[in-house]
């Protein structure tokens, strides 16, 4: 069922059911008071037929009598009986009025009753005469109960149509309010697919639930535009990075193959090979580390690593790499517990991330002061990574976490676009964040936080 | 027990001033009462739901905590306390009244500091500062360049 019928159905089916309640109430506290109305009158009657009837000669009879005439009008089908009350007479005279004997005992019994039956109404009150019992009872025709009911009943039953009626096209243009934008917003949804990922939904300003949703659908596009451009960008780069040194050891074995050569050359040409087949080596391994890492499902051996141990061994590391590099490690900050630096974690991931961190600081600011900083909070080791290099430019800063790719000030140096990656998948493993922060020719800063005694 | 007052912005640059006392404060248990000076909001439904926590809470980043957890790590047996506060007055003789309830004997104030948050009543706290509290150390700070504009842990180690 779709969901502007079931609006529409709630809507009507709660309101039907109140418009029931409400008008059955209303009939039915009004029949109860016509009724009971139309027994004071006949009572009325009644009384002053018995007065009229059985109090001739009295001085007021003349008085009640025109009060009567002039004042209680003819009811349709009035009728008055006087009977005389005896105890063998009764169901006789019952049997010719036409009512129960039940009936006259219980007016004997309370002084006056009620009894209703096919529309006529029948009232009786008690009237006592020298010590004899008189009984007078009229009956009439309830033409209020007959007319005026059965009027409001129509009434008010055309009213619930009207208002049922009512009440659904009302529905019909709430529910069609309601779920339009949710309508156009689908119609543009599928508008969109992996040929058109730059088109996104208009976002409306007021900050309703449908413009979150627009807004929700809209970040979802980036990441996925941006999914999609990593993965081009990704087998682009890989070939063309696999491809240049393959196209190089097949162009020295062409030239060194096209004469007979002498040893020396032969020796210069296979050693010309064999670097860039190295070269090769190297970076298919690379990429099939970043691969291993970046799998959630392997188990890792992780043990107890201090981290202020690990960057002096990293320092240790890159000087021995890069002698020229200049690494300033500033421990001003340590804390005095030693627990707090304590992270649990693979110890040669952890070298290999902050390695590769430590040795681009220093590659790209052509070895100037690289400064390592240490400290750690309640939860977490933050170790901070400056240096005064070339800094990325803005607009790639979200692209250095795709493989292979290199930002475009980097042509004057050397690497695959690797390692940042790399870390960072080493660094998700451990729980921890990466984060880069760079302005372009001023300097990069990149601060890795670990979570502390991560024992589970 | 006599506490020591930091003026701060509630930014990481601003907490060199708590490094600078620790490193350099004789005594061997401090008191430390860092105190940022803003408004009280001014509509009455906001003045319904008022909670100092929840005002701090948004005026604090996530670094400057960060930083805040670094520095009480590094100098865990020097702090007894730090706490952070709010202050609201305007004129000196408010923070007159805060400093004696406070128990307050000495402020350490940043030297040539520019605020990162300054409105007009923060501007006010640091002159009101020097004439209130009976002990002043100013602290000469180095200027960040402003290289990074987000605020962060790294303000805290020198460049």
């Amino acid at each position: 069922m779709k969901t502007k019928t079931k609006i529409v159905l709630f809507f009507a089916s709660i309101f039907t059911l109140y418009i029931l309640i409400f008008s059955g109430f209303i009939y039915y506290s009004i029949s109860i008071y016509s009724y009971n109305d139309f027994y004071k009158r006949l009572e009325l009657r009644a009384i002053t037929t018995a007065k009229i009837e059985l109090e001739q000669p009295h001085p007021e009879i003349t008085t009640i009598k025109e009060f009567r005439q002039g004042y209680l009008e003819e009811l349709p089908n009035e009728k008055s009986y006087i009977l005389k009350w005896e105890v063998s007479e009764i169901k006789k005279d019952a049997e010719l009025i036409g009512i129960p004997v039940s009936f006259i005992e219980n007016i004997f019994k309370k002084g006056t009753a009620n009894y209703r039956s096919n529309g006529v109404f029948y009232t009786g009150v008690v009237h006592k005469k020298n010590s004899q019992t008189y009984i007078s009872i009229v009956s009439a025709q309830n033409y209020y109960n007959t007319h005026h009911n059965a009027f409001l009943k129509n009434l008010l039953l055309i009213s619930i149509l009207i208002t049922i009626l009512l009440i659904i096209g009302t529905g019909l243009w709430f529910s069609k309010m309601v779920l339009q934008p949710l309508n156009k917003i689908t119609l543009r949804v599928k508008n969109i697919s992996s040929e058109n990922m730059h088109l996104r939904l208009p976002i409306t300003e007021n900050n309703d639930e449908l413009s979150g949703l627009a807004k929700t659908f809209n970040d979802m596009l980036n990441r996925l535009e941006t999914a999609f451009e990593t993965q081009k960008n990704f087998i682009s780069n890989a070939s063309h990075e696999l491809n240049t040194p393959l196209t190089f050891i097949i162009g020295e074995a062409d030239v060194a193959l096209s004469r007979i050569r002498t040893p020396e050359e032969y020796i210069e040409s296979i050693n010309g090979i064999l670097e860039e087949a190295e070269k090769l080596d190297k970076k298919t391994k690379a990429l099939l580390f970043l691969a291993q890492t970046g799998y959630d499902g392997k188990v890792q051996k992780f043990e107890n690593v201090r981290i202020d141990q690990l960057v002096l061994d990293v320092k240790d590391t890159v000087t021995r790499i890069t002698p020229k590099s200049k690494i300033i490690i500033d421990f001003s900050l340590l804390p005095e517990s030693p627990d707090k630096l304590k992270v649990k974690g693979n110890e040669q991931l952890l070298h290999l991330a902050f390695s590769n961190i430590i040795m681009n600081a220093c590659k790209y600011s052509n070895n100037q002061d690289v400064r390592v900083s240490l400290g750690s909070t309640q939860k977490e080791v933050i170790v901070i990574v400056s240096d005064k290099g070339i800094g990325i430019p803005k607009s790639e800063i979200k692209y250095i976490y795709d493989p292979f790719f290199r930002a475009s000030n980097t042509n004057n140096f050397d690497g695959y676009g690797i390692g940042l990656p790399l870390t960072r998948n080493v660094v998700k493993m451990h729980n921890g964040v990466l984060n880069v922060s760079s302005v372009e020719d001023i300097g990069t800063r990149v601060e890795i936080k670990l979570p502390i005694g991560n024992y589970h | 027990m006599n506490k020591i007052l930091i003026p701060t912005d509630f930014t990481v640059e601003s907490l060199n001033v708590l490094k600078y006392v620790l490193e350099h404060h004789s005594e061997k248990k401090l008191h430390i009462l860092l105190v940022h000076s803003t408004k009280l909001p001014d509509s009455i439904p906001e003045l319904l739901f008022f909670r100092k926590q929840t005002l701090m809470k948004s005026l604090m980043s996530n670094a400057f905590c960060e930083a805040k957890d670094i520095i009480a790590n590094k100098f865990c047996s020097k702090i007894h306390t730090i706490e952070t506060d709010l202050y609201f007055g305007i004129n000196r003789f408010a923070l007159k009244k805060y400093v004696e309830v406070h128990n307050i004997s000495e402020a350490y104030i940043p030297m040539n500091y520019t605020n990162k948050k300054a409105n007009r009543v923060n501007l006010h706290l640091i002159p009101q500062i020097k004439k209130v509290v009976p002990k002043i150390t100013e602290v000469e700070m180095e200027q960040d360049s402003n290289k990074y504009i987000q605020d962060s842990v790294a303000s805290l180690f020198k460049y």
